[in-house]
């Protein structure tokens, strides 16, 4: 009798749980998203001002990415999966991606490819890298 | 962009593409994310401007933290809990006050009044229960059984053991079973 009446507990806690999450009043208001949306832009922009006055640094930063790009395989299509890894390599090492094409759409366009040829014009390494 | 191609970009490819100012990146994560942490808010707190506060908190501080993300440490979503955790512990601390009923959001109407008077009841029923749990016990359980995370998850959110996490869950479930088992007529749940 003791084990029944633990388990139909059970059942209610599972039931009332479910409920809770299906709960529409635990929704966040559109003013919410509106102000919590307008903290990231703002954020955004302090970030992007703060680029502009280390423009001298922006220069090298680039020439560090595309050499990092090149020991991933030169001029090779890469898929757009593949390059959000390429993308975490390059801000690992504190780089900016300011030259990815189309920002996110890279990632989720219609051909979900990119090439690393159009991140630069040409290059000099520093380390060996494979010719594909 | 396509619609499919969007839910699948993780949180943390997401986070790199805002840090470089990325709106769209801004714009899905805060849809994806803002629920969770809100929510979560809620029930931790029982008071939706409190709640509000500590959402848009924690978002602020996930926007400050993108240009230092470290790729595959934490999760995006363990690190947002632990800082609604910690903001929420705060407030509690200075309040000491849980209110027992939230204020009443517009319901779908395709639903009936009386389904719907039964589900705010159950609502209720659940969160008053909740808010007499010891504050970690709530959490615990929370976690587990309405955000739907993992016992190892939520060790990490909470910086104890996954033992440690199961006791709390183990005790909060005894003592919401032993608040609401009175009630189990009341709530629509027959004793056959």
């Amino acid at each position: 009798m003791q084990m029944t009446r633990m388990t139909k507990d059970d059942q209610m806690l599972d039931d009332l749980f479910g409920t809770a999450r299906d709960d529409a009043g635990m929704q966040p208001s559109s003013d919410l998203m509106a102000r919590v949306l307008g903290d990231a832009h703002a954020v955004q922009s302090e970030a992007a001002q703060s680029v502009r006055d280390r423009t001298p640094e922006a220069g090298i930063e680039a020439d560090i990415w595309r050499r990092l790009l090149a020991l991933l395989g030169g001029w090779t299509p890469v898929a757009g999966l593949a390059l959000t890894a390429a993308a975490g390599v390059g801000i690992g090492f504190g780089v900016s991606i300011s030259l990815l094409p189309d920002g996110i759409e890279t990632l989720t366009g219609g051909n979900a490819e990119a090439y690393l040829s159009d991140l630069s014009t040409g290059y000099t390494l520093g380390l060996a890298a494979e010719e594909s | 962009m396509p619609f499919d191609a969007r839910h699948e970009i993780p949180d943390d490819a997401l986070l790199l593409l805002f840090a470089n100012g990325d709106h769209d990146a801004a714009r899905i994560l805060t849809e994806r994310l803002l629920p969770r942490v809100f929510g979560h808010a809620l029930r931790m707190l029982r008071d939706r401007a409190e709640a509000e506060d500590v959402a848009q908190e924690a978002m602020l501080r996930l926007w400050r933290q993108a240009p230092n993300w470290r790729q595959g440490e934490a999760k995006v979503t363990t690190w947002l809990y632990r800082v609604v955790a910690n903001l929420c512990t705060d407030r509690l601390r200075k309040t000491r006050h849980v209110a027992l009923e939230l204020v009443p959001e517009p319901l779908d109407d395709a639903v009936s009044a009386e389904a719907r008077l039964q589900t705010k009841a159950r609502v209720d029923a659940l969160g008053g229960a909740l808010a007499t749990l010891p504050e970690r016990q709530r959490q615990a359980v929370t976690l587990r059984h309405i955000e739907g995370l993992g016992n190892p998850e939520i060790a990490e959110i909470m910086e104890i053991g996954v033992e440690a996490v199961e006791s709390l869950i183990a005790r909060g479930k005894r003592s919401l079973s032993a608040a609401l088992g009175s009630r189990k007529e009341e709530l629509g749940y027959a004793d056959d």
